[in-house]
């Protein structure tokens, strides 16, 4: 059986590498996907606990947040159209219209 | 401990072959045909060489996005089924999965909201013309 | 077909036979009326606006309004009956109606009510119209009302992605202004970040206590230190393991690892959840897109965010951080969560307040003193947090009373919390309000010079703007003084240093506050007219609006305890879980404790009336003497949920409104018999 700390450090590694993507990568559609990648390292790990504690609690949460991601890309993906349809690149540093 | 990656190798194993195998076939078996245009890396699609911003029709991006939506709320079906035995019992099922009680809509009923609510989001896009391509 | 048909015969048949999940099922959908109003008529909407079209768009406020109506009607039946005391339980342990779910749901209705009143009017002056609004709002505010009644850490991030996934949708509806979108995406990337955290908090919490249950992580809580207390001796072997036989050293090794491995996951879980929740309310540090999202929304959703995020993103707090993770070890420690929420409390308010100093951009500045807000209701969280760890310490050797008392304290604390985040909501929705009827046609009165003279061109509009500012600055007649007076009650009862840091530095940011609220007072009222008239927007919605929040804001202050004691009852016994005896037991005990007073002050107006024995001491003598005085209180929760409301000319729901604020204070005076055949009830 693999044991559950390798699933962990897998979900580590994953939820890391998203959440550096948001902070530090300038493409929005790239942002996106960082996004969606901590997510998905949160479900990994939540799929993992559940079968660690054998009770579905995990899983339940797991399946609501690949629906609740999924509506999040599409809200996402449709203001990056939307910002995006009159200009020629998805550089988020091109958002600088509000600023104090 | 390293046996228990063994479902994880056989798995990439299969896909990497099977990926090779149809590849393998193709060129066995495919007649072939060539033109400038066959020749080319994408015979249908954008254009190889050129600026590589190329603006897509927004319309490709609305699709994109009601299928995202749309395909993943088959995953709510999937624990439904799973468990309709159950769902569908009034009481708990016996030990060989039979209802011994009486039977209950609920299961039904249960995921027939959750439908409904599906289907009126599709009405909605439907009659907001959003799946017309034109 | 057929084989369709014959297979549901025989479910079909046995349908009658009332199936114990369905009715269950039911009857959670009956004590959750409310929710399930909004939720229905949020689809309804969306329904109507893709099948009716543009033709259906102008009675599509009404609609939305007349929908709240009836779920306000719904929420003010539950409020203070009995029935709801303890907590029930619904969805499976999901969800729980009790009061503090019910007020703050009165709350979320009449934002909404306040904001769809003038949102459509705002849209159509500004040309972005749409048909989606109303529904949108409505399902931002079925998110907040999971919120409010979530039990499970499942129900808080369910709840807190349907709010924000519709409040990015209407960030970025204005599609005619590029700043509208350019807020969504900022909003959207915050939020989503604050997500991915928050879910992964949740997993490591789930990891570390096997459970996702918000009463049960509590009861799991004191067993993942323990644990991490017992593996200590095996710890310093492992460390030390000079001389020990290489097996037992292995050993000790396990042991280490496996005694500590809970607390290892569920304290970053815990700071995760911290930060995802902080993020939504945003705090400073997690406070940057406010400022932006806030200024480049439509002024209306920006009107919700202010007021509607705030009331579920500190429900959420509320449970998840006061409700289940205040045991002493967490919350009280040394290095309990507190006191890094005190530090960020204290940077919060100041941080806002000084940013809203330097705005010329009303927008800009109200969002800013929102950000202010948030820290001094953070205030109010750690309060409650401090107390309740208190009282909730496992092993200590502390009398009886002294626990009671910091139960008691800690209720008050959440009260405290409750009634500022709700009289916040109503002051800010009021400034908000104003500030998008001040301007139309594309054009937007939001820079400060703007506003000067307004006094003069249109004294009502600035005579509620006026009060909704000073409410939110904190002045005595007004609502917001009592808010603050009792956060600061709440921290000063807790006796230590800390907290009388906070109070003192609150203290001096209420006048830093009270600068810039004034400065725009003052330039409303004292300063000629603008030489640039503004337009203002067509329709009453935003005035009624701007007045009725105003007229809150003022009767609230003057009724000031009796529209404290709602929040008490929200807040009585607060920690533990819904449905339980212990639950009742506290809502019981605050009943028991106001009829005393009653019969106190009954006996007080009788020896009054004696003395002069003229006609009007006679009107206070009644029996009802006190209840009579709470039913202007009553009245005041009904002014602020379907008031609003009727803001378009309902003048059913106003109707309406009076008779049902009559049930639940009849029910809240309901002898105390009746409470106890309740719990003898539930005993069994």
């Amino acid at each position: 059986m693999v044991p559950i700390t390798h699933f962990l450090y897998l979900a580590f590694a994953l939820f890391l590498i998203g959440a550096a993507g948001v902070l530090l990568r300038r493409n929005v559609l790239i942002v996106l996907m960082s996004v969606e990648l901590m997510l998905n390292a949160a479900n990994i790990a939540l799929v993992a606990f559940s079968r660690q504690w054998g009770n579905a609690d995990g899983q339940v949460l797991a399946m609501f947040t690949i629906a609740v991601a999924a509506a999040e890309a599409a809200v996402g993906l449709a203001i990056v159209v939307s910002i995006f349809r009159a200009r020629t690149g998805t550089d988020i540093d091109d958002l600088s219209l509000l600023r104090d | 401990m390293a046996a228990s990656y063994l479902p994880a190798l056989v798995f990439v194993i299969f896909a990497v072959g099977f990926g090779a195998l149809m590849l393998g076939l193709t060129m066995v078996l495919g007649p072939k045909r060539t033109s400038a245009i066959k020749d080319e890396p994408f015979e249908c699609g954008s254009e190889p060489i050129g600026s590589p911003r190329v603006k897509f029709s927004v319309k490709f991006y609305q699709v994109a996005i009601l299928f995202l939506v749309f395909d993943i709320e088959v995953a709510f079906l999937y624990p439904w089924a799973s468990l309709f035995r159950e769902l569908s019992c009034t009481g708990a099922l016996d030990a060989a999965g039979v209802c011994t009680s009486g039977a209950s809509l609920f299961g039904l009923v249960e995921m027939l909201v959750f439908l409904v609510v599906l289907v009126l989001a599709l009405a909605y896009v439907w009659r907001k013309r959003a799946l017309d391509w034109a | 077909m057929t084989a369709l048909l014959a297979l549901l015969a025989p479910a079909a048949a046995a349908a009658p036979a009332p199936s114990s999940v369905g009715a269950t099922a039911l009857a959670d959908m009956g004590h959750l009326a409310p929710m399930m109003i909004v939720a229905v008529w949020s689809l309804l909407l969306l329904a109507a606006d893709a099948f009716a079209g543009g033709g259906m768009r102008q009675f599509q406020r009404r609609v939305a309004l007349s929908g709240l109506a009836l779920a306000g009607a719904a929420a003010l039946m539950q409020f203070g009956t009995v029935e709801y005391d303890a907590g029930v339980p619904v969805f499976s342990g999901m969800l729980a109606v009790d009061h503090f779910s019910v007020l703050l749901d009165l709350g979320v209705i009449a934002v909404m009510a306040g904001v769809l009143a003038f949102a459509g009017d705002y849209a159509r002056s500004h040309r972005f119209e749409y048909g989606e609004q109303e529904s949108l709002v409505l399902i931002a505010g079925f998110g907040m009302m999971i919120l409010n009644h979530s039990t499970d850490l499942v129900a808080v991030f369910l709840g807190i992605e349907t709010m924000s996934i519709a409040i990015y949708v209407l960030v970025g509806a204005r599609w005619n202004a590029r700043a509208s979108a350019e807020a969504a995406f900022k909003y959207f990337i915050m939020g989503a970040f604050s997500s991915g955290l928050l879910l992964m908090g949740i997993a490591l919490v789930y990891g570390a206590t096997g459970t996702t249950h918000l009463d049960q992580i509590a009861g799991q809580v004191a067993q993942v230190f323990t644990q991490w207390g017992a593996s200590q001796p095996y710890v310093d072997l492992a460390l030390h393991p000079e001389g020990a036989p290489a097996e037992a050293v292995r050993h000790a090794i396990d042991k280490s690892v496996m005694g500590m491995a809970p607390a290892a996951l569920f304290i970053p879980g815990l700071l995760l959840l911290l930060t995802g929740l902080l993020f939504k309310v945003s705090a400073v540090p997690f406070h940057m897109w406010t400022p932006d999202a806030y200024d480049g929304a439509p002024t209306p959703t920006t009107a919700f965010m202010a007021a509607g995020v705030k009331i579920g993103g500190f429900a959420a707090l509320l449970k998840v951080f006061v409700g289940s993770f205040a045991t002493q070890r967490l919350a009280t420690a040394p290095y309990g969560w507190t006191s890094v929420v005190a530090v960020l409390a204290l940077a919060t308010m100041t941080i806002g307040n000084l940013a809203a100093v330097q705005q010329s951009n009303v927008k800009r500045l109200l969002a800013y003193s929102s950000i202010a807000h948030v820290g001094y209701i953070l205030v109010g969280v750690v309060a409650a947090a401090n107390f309740y760890g208190h009282a909730f310490s496992i092993g200590t050797m502390r009398a009886a009373d002294q626990i009671e008392w910091s139960r008691e304290t800690g209720d008050f604390s959440v009260a405290a919390v409750l009634f500022y985040v709700l009289t916040y909501a109503i002051a800010t929705l009021g400034a908000f309000a104003c500030v998008s009827w001040y301007g139309a046609n594309k054009t937007e009165g939001t820079t400060a010079h703007e506003w000067s003279g307004l006094a003069q061109r249109h004294p009502g509009m600035a005579l509620g703007l006026t009060i909704c500012l000073l409410s939110l600055m904190g002045m005595p007649p007004t609502v917001g003084f009592f808010g603050k007076l009792a956060i600061f009650r709440a921290a000063l009862e807790n006796d230590n240093p800390m907290m009388r840091v906070l109070v003192v530095s609150a203290l001096l940011n209420s006048v830093v506050g009270a600068y810039y609220y004034l400065r725009l007072v003052v330039s409303m009222y004292f300063r000629p007219p603008s030489t640039t008239e503004v337009p203002t927007l067509p329709g009453r919605g935003a005035r009624v609006v701007v007045g009725l929040c105003a007229a809150a804001a003022l009767l609230t202050g003057i009724l000031g305890d009796t529209a404290f004691r709602r929040a008490e009852l929200a807040a009585a016994g607060f920690p533990y879980a819904a449905g339980t005896e212990r639950r009742a037991a506290w809502v019981d005990k605050l009943r028991t404790r106001w009829e005393d007073e009653a019969l106190a002050d009954e006996a007080a107006a009788e020896a009054d009336a004696k003395a002069p024995a003229n006609g009007k001491a006679d009107a206070k003598a009644p029996a009802e003497g006190k209840a009579d005085a709470k039913a202007p209180g009553e009245g005041k929760a009904d002014a602020k949920a379907p008031g609003d409301a009727k803001a378009p000319g309902e003048a059913k729901a106003d109707a309406k409104a009076p008779g049902d604020a009559k049930a639940p204070g009849g029910d809240a005076k309901a002898p105390k018999g009746d409470g106890k055949a309740e719990d003898v009830k539930r005993a069994p």
